[in-house]
């Protein structure tokens, strides 16, 4: 049962996450873990999203220091030159290093991102579970209001909050959020509505849990996965709409290097200074190409099981 | 004075109360009349079988004595209280159940380790960890298995697992929807004399619903031949067995589990 104490680190690692008979709750876990990244591995488009998402993580988090310029330092001597050994994607309309930008734009990108997805994930996933597991006026009610903020489009009912709310980054995501979460209430509603007719549903209600321990312990886990991939493969919508929003002026206020504002300010001059909304639109385009292939890699690997 | 109409479900020519009296049982699912005046008592320790054909409404008995089916009428008795609609927590602690399919019934996603710890979390039953261990040693699982997910266990496997998780709870009455019928056949029997062996060892109460006459001939003593959501005919099984039953349904069925058990021989 226990790993065998004479083999070498590397295999005595491999052999405790790979062990038929893990002895310990993380064990059983970490095995887990190690058994979905190699079926992970396996997906060569996975990992390019994967190393896409990885490269993005770390550009943003060394940011300040890769960076060559001070995304935000103006010389208005060097406007709109091309790209160059000085400038590897060219100057904007106030002369700033656009490669530096777009370099600290990764920050402001994954924010929304991150923010959009802490909110997004658990409201959609409690109101659908609730929703499929109780049914009856329970879903009724829930659906209904789900189908109210379904019927908007995302970014015309964005474009309300944030002009009632006012422009700016965190009012962008509570817009973006609001708007998000009703695909998640179906999707975790539909799987509810399939798991809570399985027999490890009856079987933990035979041994007298609670509705709500059923729901969150038993149901949420079933429906985590999907949760996940949706997520993944929402992120790119969810880039392109606080893009959208900073391209309409309402996201990311103007110094701050914000992808979709930067492509807003390039407009102007796309036809003879192209490289001042293209690098940006490139940005963006990889990030959102990189999310949509680990969420596609991700829902072969947590589906199997 | 074979019936006193008015009299209760005391039944004093019975000796004790049983463990499980089912009185005037009715379930309608819409318009469907699905059980219709079912009565059938199994004394406490007593092994009791239903038979029947799919859709005969013999799992719909085991779903309302259970408390997954919370719309019945008549009058129920199970563990020494009258069954509620709604039966409270403590009820669960007094009768469980093992379901037909081991690949449906365990969670997917919980380790075993964490299915059999659930109950016990539930009803706030301490000393988890010598309880799941002793649990699965009593369903002759060693304590390998105890931290796998179901998937890389075996469907016999499982189904101790699940007969495990029923019994951690150290319940009476056990009530078992056709255990083994989703085995191959050489488990079949390994299952059915664990059940055998640890209703032995625990004094259970056991109520097995199954379509296999001869599984049913294994496990209990005393059988009732359920037909389009009615007890047809209660019998002993030796009795069955000698005489082919009563009720031409029952001869049916008995000449149908012959022929199969002889075409079985043959093979």
């Amino acid at each position: 049962m226990t790993t065998s104490p004479t083999s070498a680190p590397a295999r005595g690692l491999r052999a405790y996450l790979t062990a038929e008979n893990p002895a310990s709750r993380r064990q059983a876990q970490l095995g887990q873990f190690y058994r979905q990244w190699r079926a992970l591995r396996a997906n060569p488009l996975a990992l390019i999203g994967l190393v896409i998402v990885v490269a993005l993580l770390a550009v943003a988090a060394l940011a300040p220091w890769i960076a060559p310029h001070d995304p935000l330092a103006q010389n208005l001597g060097q406007r709109l030159l091309p790209p160059s050994a000085a400038h590897w994607m060219g100057t904007d309309a106030l002369g700033r290093d656009i490669f530096s930008r777009i370099l600290h734009g990764t920050r402001i990108t994954l924010a929304i991102v991150l923010l959009v997805v802490i909110s997004v994930g658990p409201i959609g996933l409690l109101i659908g579970t609730l929703s499929g597991y109780f049914g009856g006026v329970v879903d009724t009610v829930l659906m209904r209001l789900t189908d109210i903020f379904l019927a908007f489009p995302r970014l015309v009912l964005a474009l309300a909050f944030v002009a009632v709310l006012g422009p700016g980054i965190e009012n962008a995501v509570i817009a973006i959020a609001c708007t998000a979460w009703p695909p998640y209430a179906r999707v975790a509603r539909a799987e509810t509505m399939v798991i809570r007719n399985a027999d490890y549903i009856a079987a933990v209600r035979l041994q007298g849990a609670s509705h709500l321990r059923v729901v969150l312990r038993h149901v949420v886990p079933m429906c985590v996965p999907s949760v996940i991939v949706r997520t993944t493969l929402d992120m790119a919508g969810i880039i392109l709409t606080a893009a959208g929003l900073g391209f309409l002026g309402l996201g990311a206020q103007p110094p701050s290097p914000e992808w979709g504002a930067m492509i807003a300010s390039g407009r102007e001059y796309i036809f003879d200074q192209w490289w001042v909304a293209t690098f940006p639109g490139l940005a963006i385009c990889l990030v959102a190409l990189g999310f949509n292939l680990l969420g596609d890699g991700l829902r072969d690997v947590l589906d199997a099981r | 004075m074979l019936r006193t109409g008015s009299e209760k479900a005391a039944m004093p020519d019975n000796g004790p109360a049983p463990m499980i009296g089912v009185e005037g049982l009715n379930v309608r699912f819409g318009s469907a009349h699905v059980l219709k005046d079912v009565s059938f008592r199994v004394a406490a320790g007593e092994s009791y079988g239903l038979v029947g054909e799919s859709g005969s409404g013999k799992s719909t008995v085991l779903r309302v004595l259970s408390g997954l089916n919370p719309s019945w009428s008549g009058r129920v008795g199970i563990a020494g209280a009258a069954l509620r609609h709604r039966p409270p927590k403590s009820f669960f602690r007094q009768v469980q159940m093992v379901f037909q399919d081991p690949f449906g019934s365990l969670h997917p996603r919980m380790t075993i380790d964490a299915i059999l710890a659930e109950p016990l979390a539930i009803h706030g039953i301490g000393d988890a960890d010598r309880r799941i261990e002793r649990a699965l040693a009593d369903v002759g699982l060693d304590g390998g298995f105890r931290f796998r997910y179901p998937h890389q266990l075996s469907g016999g496997q499982r189904q101790r697992v699940a007969i495990a998780r029923a019994l951690i709870l150290e319940p009476s009455v056990l009530l078992l929807d056709e255990p083994t019928s989703a085995l191959d056949v050489s488990i079949q029997a390994e299952v059915l004399n664990l059940l055998q062996d640890l209703k032995s060892r625990r004094d259970l109460t056991m109520l097995l619903v199954s379509h296999n006459l001869a599984v049913v001939g294994h496990m209990c003593g005393r059988v009732g031949v359920m037909n389009r959501g009615v007890i047809v005919e209660e019998a002993d099984i030796a009795e069955l067995r000698e005489t082919g039953g009563r009720n031409p349904y029952t001869r049916e069925l008995v000449a149908a589990s012959r022929r199969v058990s002889l075409g079985a021989g043959a093979a």
